[in-house]
């Protein structure tokens, strides 16, 4: 950081720079001094003369030399000096006695400087002003609150970033605060100007960064914690906070999620710690494990984001903490300063995922021609005979010809398409276009933030509206939330902080099986398929309101019955979510070094689903339409109270946490579903007449915990921490319920040694490790020690109850995670360059695994403990100012993350549990691809080749002109470990640039290496299906002997079986979002009332680059991707002022 | 505040949340195991739940418990012809593809695991029942029925599985399934088919001994519940696939033992929907609220209920086959001849109001042998044993035990039931056979036991010259004994049973 000095008084002002050059001529000429003696008598006698002329006849007398700068003494008076062998120290004073300047005499030498004014010489009242700057982007701070220290005199910048206080006699210290920067109390001596700059809080090691129970200084870190703040996600357009982590730091793992509105991403935080428990962190918001889900908090009201990624930092949510927890902490308001600000973006969405390439209807008829025709010739017959029948009879067989030309001349019987063939309505071929639209986000926020001496509050209100790019996609809503902080005594503070929100989904239905699923649909309908019914002669067919009609495709070959535009735009699917969140506390100080907190925390969310089908077409067709309703209640509270101890005692300061935390969770879903509509229109269960099915359940689940932490540190040098934790949790049987969880911690902060604090250029330097046990339930199921008969199976009228198919298990316990972690934390240059180096090994061990049991058992699986694995890797973020000008910035953070995945114990008897593509086996990854091993394409006959199991009677296998053993048949296949869906290293890289009042930034992430296994192409490379589409890869198949593909003979009857062949590079670039913003020069934005106004240009998910055309490789962790509603690419334009 | 009251206060907040909490939750949607067993009428509705799960769906259409299986049976034979590509349901098992991949979940994986979750929760009653507090009768009627189901489920099983019992080879040392007859969670390995047929019948055998005591004359519900006769219907079948003649003609003239009584030529055409049907021995009753969302046995398998499937797809009879009844044969009745007269006779699929829907397919041969009775739901009672199959049983038996005489009267009564012009058959030999083979076809069609019937005769299955597409059926000829004609083991059992290895994997 640049230092501003006030500048001197006095009959000249020295700029800083000047005074630097000073200080180095000092410094130079120091060294040159002589020696002289003080003992030795001047006698001298001037009028009228110059200090200098003075200094060189002493200099003649007695070889005393003096120091000064020609510029200092460009100020000095003329001397009248007499002196008759006087000491030098006598004839000195007389020749300075009204020179603004004074010496000192150092190791003999006369140093000359400036006179120094006298401390608080004025006892009157002064005014002082100046400007204050963001350091990073050295543009004025408006708003920012400017206090007199141990006064109550305060003021605010204007939008110029400009203040103006009159400072009363004997103060001079003045206090800036502003959020999301570190706060600075200077002195102005005697100046009446005070130019300050101040500097972000993330990049300061005395930034306070929230940690489990409570804040650290973010230099008294001894574990890896990264942090999120508003500013870095405040323009985009963001609904689920999740959004905002990708890429945020090294160690998070994100898939891209939805392009549904409202959804978010999946994170995984330093590898996959887990097979079958959970993986997902521990979400907490302000202080309390949050059971919501995260749409349903407003972005906007989120300060900040800490993700704990190691087990020191997390240890104290021991129970839940294992893989990792991510704290969300809202905004508050700030003492004596109100504001009010208001943003607002408007924009549009599209998808952000390119298409997979696909054939056309030329190319597509032709293909399917060679299906049937090879068919055919495979049950007997000449060439000759089989040609005609599939020329004569392949419209049989797709059943719709869209095509001019009569349905036996579509393909001619040397497989090519008619040349005289055009379409008849070819922008009515694509169910793609026709479900997808420009959808429009908009979004409306207001925030009042602000507060008196004793209480502050944050109060915001925001609105959102965001529909998707598919038809009936979209996502409304509304928050509110209020936060009051309170302190009325001295040794009492309380708050409460209570969010509501209501929101609305309009959800497309990607979770649905095939034909009900639009994503499906638009992939697989071959491109000769209308979305409207077509008469003859390719017109619309038109009903008697003059509107077009949907093809029902009844005879379709695929998706018969069903048209997906129809049924998204006749059906009704939504959900609606009221979330309520109460966060209290009261904090009592006492004994002056003790505090006391009790924490009470509130989650409510209802949930309403409701899912009508028409009767017109579709799945409710057959009973008349049908309405499934469910409704769920999730209730949780979560109780902590807190002890704390803080003591300095000098250089030492130790500060102990006793708590203890009891959870509890309830879970109520009711469903009911009828069919048979009466009348048209209402779509409630009383308009059926069909009997109800309903089902209802409760769910509860409670942890109960008591815990411990001590942090210690000496002279801001050194820095311990320890945790324990010890929980309780319902999901166990009482004799393995408990769980004991612990952590220990050391920093060595090196920069403020005494060897390393006079190297300036060094501003941060950190070591640091630490270690962990932290612990997981998170099995899917609530009562995983008891086996249970099922309710609600009854045999028409007869009561019946079933045994559940997931068994028990009472030895069933924690799962736990060792976790290591060591890292250097650094900053140089005035922390232009600045970055973290880490090595992290996370050892779980008994991990929750749901165990298949042997089918022929009936059961399905039990929990157990089985196995250990690890995750270690290294992770680097690296940041810094490439360019630091007035005017422009350039500032760059790049994060890298290499890990390795290992199972490396398996239960006795089970050295191996394969599921579906993954096999866990010791020495392998969680995610290593277990497949048939593909051979290729069989060039004599186009049949497809796996590697045959030498262990399995084959009769289909045979040894080819290769040498090597292969089969036709795909159950007799090897299966062979294909590789990992685990990249070689992910990351990200940010950059922004700011010029003058511009800024430009964007965020890019990649990863690289890992492989991806692309469903949707084995979709669209599918032999077997008339009417489903194909890949233009299709037109590389095997056509006669001797070619060379990898791409087998069609036919209609082939299974396309789960091989390596589905395998492909999961390397992967993505940009994320880029944004423009401008920031209005104070002036302008002073002359609108604002303190800060600011327009910006925001774009989601701009593009993502794969090796294959359509293949998003980050869609799932698993590798293996598949139809869903891609990520969308979401532009907006935005506004944001604060007054 | 005083100082020393804020202290108290404090010392009693901490004090407070230091009392254990009660960490013990059971969950709403289910009993403890314990429970299920804490007395007899519980044990009871555990029984009851067995047969709930004959007509469950899991997890996924097309797999609605013995419906689904009775549908993949008939459309492996070549009696059951499908109109055309239309609709993945049983459509790969039509194909003969599903029951040979490993990883198919819709019908390989399917029929093994439906079977043994039915063996798994009897094993429960049979393991625990004793202990129970209770009558001997009450517990010997419940612990019959549940031997009785666990037989009937191995008897599936090791049909499908097992390479074929030959009587001509015993001991039959052939590869079978694994024999689960207690509560482990430990995988067995394949036992010989010799070794399953001997725990069927030693099963089947404890259940009569336990059931003696079971009413025979019953209606509704109580014709879901297997009695005496059904166990004795088992025993048959389960004599005939032995080709142990003497005890298939015993068991089928028991299974009839008080309640032989054919059905009305008026009751055939009724739709098979009623349980209370005289000559209905044992089936279900699936309401209109315990359907699934989609599917069920007549979502599929009716002629007039409003599936997407039904209406573009319905089910035919083999040409061939049909051309075999005799016009005078009520049975024929049950298909379209094609003619426009016909065709009033087979309004097809009906809306909810019962009215026939436009723009549905129609075929030559289609069937109404299944029709429900509101065409608004798609619930109805599913036939699993009717007396008809006795008939066919015993005159089968008689038949290859060369009695042909014997035969020709066994099959009488039901012959000339369905066709009141029959004579009784002057046939010999293999004509004689084949004359109550077609009988049995015709009367049995889409009641699951074609797959059955050819493989334990060692028959080829023939779909050529018939109604069957070739590009819809995939494939018109199988010989006999072929290794196809095994289910293979499905992979999901391989990978979770250390019993069982690849190798054990059937050819």
């Amino acid at each position: 950081m640049k230092k501003l000095l006030p500048a001197r008084t006095g009959a000249m002002f020295l700029s800083w720079k000047r005074n630097l050059v000073l200080s180095v001529m000092i410094a130079v000429l120091t060294l040159e001094a002589s020696a002289a003696s003080y003992a030795q008598k001047i006698n001298i006698n001037v009028h009228n003369a110059t200090l200098k002329e003075v200094f060189k006849e002493i200099h003649k007398q007695i070889s005393q030399d003096f120091i000064y700068s020609n510029q200092v003494l460009e100020i000095s008076r003329p001397v009248n000096l007499v002196a008759r062998d006087e000491a030098l120290e006598s004839v000195l004073k007389k020749a300075f006695a009204d020179q603004p300047l004074e010496y000192t005499i150092t190791q003999r030498t006369i140093i000359v400087k400036v006179k120094q004014q006298p401390k608080s010489s004025s006892l009157q009242e002064r005014n002082i002003s100046g400007t204050v700057y963001a350091s990073a982007e050295s543009t004025p701070l408006a708003g920012v609150s400017v206090t007199v220290k141990g006064t109550a005199i305060g003021t605010t910048t204007n939008g110029d970033g400009k203040y103006r206080l009159a400072l009363p006699a004997g103060k001079n210290v003045l206090v800036f605060r502003f959020i999301g920067y570190t706060s600075r109390e200077i002195s102005s001596g005697s100046s009446n100007q005070l130019d300050v700059r101040l500097e972000e809080e993330s990049q300061q090691l005395d930034a306070v960064v929230v940690q489990a129970y409570g804040t650290v200084k973010r230099g008294a870190l001894t574990n890896s914690i990264a942090t999120v703040n508003a500013k870095d996600f405040e323009k985009r357009p963001i609904t689920n906070l999740s959004t905002a982590l990708a890429g945020a730091a090294p160690g998070i793992q994100t898939s891209s999620g939805s392009g549904q509105p409202g959804s978010g991403l999946a994170i995984r935080i330093r590898g996959f710690g887990s097979v079958t428990g959970g993986m997902d962190p521990l979400y907490v918001l302000d202080g309390a494990p949050y059971d919501g889900v995260l749409s349903s908090i407003n972005p906007n009201d989120i300060e900040s984001i800490s993700i704990l990624k190691d087990a020191s930092a997390s240890a104290l949510y021991g129970a839940r903490a294992a893989n990792g927890v991510i704290m969300v902490t809202t905004k508050k308001g700030a003492k004596n300063r109100d504001v009010i600000e208001l943003k607002v973006t408007t924009g549009i969405t599209s998808r952000g995922l390119s298409n997979y390439e696909k054939v056309d209807a030329f190319q597509y008829y032709p293909l399917l021609w060679e299906s049937l025709r090879n068919q055919t010739l495979a049950n007997g017959g000449t060439l000759a005979a089989a040609n005609l029948t599939a020329t004569n009879n392949i419209k049989t067989n797709l059943v719709y010809n869209p095509f001019n030309v009569p349905d036996n001349q579509i393909v001619g019987t040397d497989g090519t398409i008619n040349p005289s063939a055009s379409l008849l309505y070819p922008d009515d071929l694509s169910y793609r276009d026709a479900m997808q639209r420009t959808g429009v986000r908009q979004n409306y926020s207001l925030g009042f933030r602000g507060g008196a001496e004793k209480s502050t509050y944050f109060v915001s209100m925001d609105y959102l509206d965001d529909k998707g790019f598919s038809k009936m996609s979209d996502f409304n809503r509304l928050t509110g939330r209020a936060k009051v902080d309170i302190q009325p005594k001295k040794w009492l503070k309380a708050g409460v902080n209570l969010a509501g929100t209501l929101s609305k989904t309009l959800s497309a239905n990607e979770d649905a099986g095939i034909n009900e699923n639009p994503f499906y649909v638009d992939l697989l309908m071959a491109p000769i398929y209308p979305v409207y019914k077509h008469d003859a002669t390719g017109a619309f067919v038109l009903d008697e309101k003059g509107e077009k009609v949907y093809d029902d495709g009844e005879l379709r070959p695929q998706f018969q019955g069903r048209n997906i535009l129809a049924e998204t735009m006749a059906n009704q699917l939504y959900n609606k979510r009221n979330a309520l969140n109460a966060r209290t506390y009261a904090e009592v100080t006492f004994l002056k070094d003790f505090k006391f907190t009790a924490n009470l925390s509130v989650d409510l969310n209802n949930y309403e689903y409701l899912f009508y089908r028409n009767p017109e077409i579709g799945d409710g067709k057959s009973v008349n339409g049908s309405t499934n309703r469910s409704n769920s209640k999730t209730q949780s509270a979560n109780i902590n109270q807190l002890l704390n101890y803080n003591k300095t005692l000098g250089k030492h300061h130790v500060d102990v946490l006793l708590g203890h935390e009891y959870y509890n969770y309830n879970y109520t879903y009711l469903s009911a579903s009828r069919s048979n509509l009466v009348v048209t229109g209402p779509v409630e269960l009383d308009n059926y007449t069909n009997p109800a099915v309903v089902n209802s359940y409760v769910n509860t689940y409670k942890i109960d915990s008591y815990f411990s932490r001590g942090q210690y540190d000496y002279d801001n040098r050194y820095f311990l921490s320890a945790s324990y934790r010890r929980d309780g949790s319902s999901k166990f049987s009482p004799e393995s319920r408990w769980g004991n969880f612990w952590s220990v911690g050391a920093g060595w902060q090196l920069n403020s040694e005494s060897f390393l604090k006079d190297k300036e250029w060094i501003d941060i330097l950190k070591l640091r490790a630490s270690y962990g046990q932290v612990g997981s339930d998170a099995l899917n199921g609530y009562y995983l020690y008891q086996s249970y008969y099922d309710i609600g199976n009854n045999n028409n009228t007869e009561a019946g109850i079933t045994q559940a198919r997931a068994v028990g298990n009472t030895n069933l316990r924690w799962e736990s995670n060792g976790s290591f972690d060591a890292g250097v934390d650094f900053g140089f240059f005035k922390n232009r360059l600045n970055g973290t180096l880490e090595y992290f090994n996370r050892d779980s061990k008994g991990l929750l695994f749901n165990v298949p049991l042997p089918v022929s058992t009936g059961l399905s699986q039990q929990p157990q403990n089985i196995g250990s694995m690890y995750n270690r890797g290294v992770e680097i973020q690296l940041g810094g100012d490439v360019i630091r000008k007035t005017d422009f910035t350039w500032n760059v953070n790049v994060n890298w993350t290499k890990f390795k995945n290992k199972i490396t114990k398996m239960p006795d008897g089970q050295a191996s549990i394969i599921d579906g593509t993954k096999n866990r086996q010791v020495g392998q990854s969680m995610y290593d691809y277990w497949l048939r091993d593909w051979y290729g394409v069989d060039p004599a006959n186009g049949k497809e080749l796996y590697a045959a199991d030498p262990t399995v009677t084959d009769a289909a296998a045979f040894t080819n002109d290769r040498g090597d053993k292969v089969t036709t048949d795909a159950n007799s296949a090897r299966y062979h470990y294909a590789g990992t869906a685990i990249p070689d290293f992910y990351g990200s890289l940010n950059n922004s640039f700011s010029y003058k009042n511009f800024s430009l930034s964007f965020l890019v992430m990649y990863q690289s290496g890992g492989l991806a296994f692309d469903s949707d192409y084995q979709s669209l490379m599918y032999n077997g299906s008339y009417g489903r589409a194909l890949h233009v890869d299709a037109l590389n198949r095997w056509q006669k002997p001797g070619d060379i593909t990898d791409v087998p003979i069609r036919n209609t009857g082939t299974t396309m079986y789960d091989s390596d062949r589905w395998l492909i590079d999961a390397s992967s670039v993505s940009l994320r979002t880029a944004s423009l913003t401008y920031s209005l020069p104070g002036r302008l934005a002073g002359k609108i009332g604002a303190g800060k106004a600011q327009v910006f240009a925001t774009g989601e998910n701009l593009f993502i680059i794969s090796r294959r055309k359509g293949l998003d490789p980050t869609q799932s962790f698993t590798g293996v991707s598949s139809y869903s509603y891609a990520p969308t690419r979401v532009l907006t334009l935005g506004v944001n002022i604060n007054l | 505040m005083n100082p020393k009251k804020l202290y108290i206060l404090l010392i009693t907040l901490v004090l407070a949340a230091c009392s254990k909490e009660d960490l013990n939750t059971i969950p709403t949607s289910g009993v403890p195991a314990e429970v299920a067993f804490d007395n007899i009428d519980n044990v009871s509705k555990a029984l009851n739940g067995i047969y709930r799960i004959l007509y469950t769906q899991y997890t996924n259409q097309h797999r609605d418990g013995q419906g689904a299986m009775m549908i993949n049976l008939d459309a492996m034979g070549e009696d059951y012809v499908r109109t055309n590509a239309s609709y993945v349901y049983h459509y790969q098992s039509y194909r003969w593809t599903a029951h040979r991949d490993v990883a198919d979940t819709n019908v390989n994986g399917f029929a093994y695991t439906y079977y043994y979750i039915i063996i798994s929760n009897a094993n429960m009653i049979i393991a625990n029942i004793d202990g129970v507090d209770g009558t001997a009768v009450q517990k010997a009627g419940i612990k019959g029925e549940a031997l009785a189901l666990r037989a009937w489920a191995h008897f599936q099983l090791i049909q499908l599985y097992g390479k074929r019992y030959d009587a001509a080879v015993k001991p039959n040392n052939q590869a079978g399934i694994p024999i689960v007859i207690n509560t482990s969670t430990e995988g067995q390995p394949r036992a010989t088919v010799e070794a399953v047929y001997a725990q069927i019948n030693k099963d089947l055998d404890e259940a009569l001994t336990n059931l003696a005591a079971s009413p025979v004359v019953r209606t509704g519900n109580a014709k879901t519940h297997i009695n005496t006769n059904v166990v004795n219907g088992f025993k048959a079948r389960v004599a005939l696939t032995m080709q142990n003649w003497p005890d298939a003609i015993k068991f089928a003239k028991l299974a009839r033992n008080g309640v032989d009584n054919l059905m009305t030529n008026a009751a055939y055409l009724q739709g098979f929907t009623n349980i209370d049907n005289s000559e209905w021995l044992w089936g279900i009753i699936q309401p209109a609220d315990q359907v699934p969302a989609y599917g069920s046995f007549y979502s599929y398998m009716s002629a007039n209920f409003n599936s997407a499937f039904t209406r573009v797809n319905p089910k035919l009879i083999n040409s061939l086959l049909y051309a075999k009844i005799k016009t005078t044969d009520i049975r024929k009745k049950l298909w379209w001849n094609g003619t426009t007269a016909d065709a009033v006779n087979f309004p097809g699929v009906l809306s909810t109001a019962g009215v026939a829907v436009a723009g549905q397919t129609k075929t030559i041969y289609q069937h109404r042998k299944y029709l429900v009775a509101d065409p608004a739901t798609r619930a109805g009672h599913i036939p699993y044993m009717r007396i008809a199959e006795m008939y066919l049983i015993e005159a089968e038996a008689q038949a290859r035990s060369g009695n042909n005489a014997a035969a020709a009267l066994a099959l009488l009564p039901l012959a000339k039931n369905r066709d009141a012009s029959y004579v009784q058959s002057a046939s010999t030999g293999a004509t004689l056979i084949d004359e109550i083979m077609v009988q049995r076809r015709i009367e049995l069609w889409g009641e699951g036991f074609r797959f059955f019937d050819l493989k334990r005769t060692n028959a080829d299955l023939d779909r050529r010259g018939a109604n069957h597409k070739v590009d819809v059926a995939n494939i018109l000829y199988v010989p006999a004994g072929d290794p196809s004609w095994q289910w293979l083991i499905p992979q999901a059992e391989i990978n979770s049973n250390p019993a069982i290895e690849p190798a054990d994997q059937n050819p």
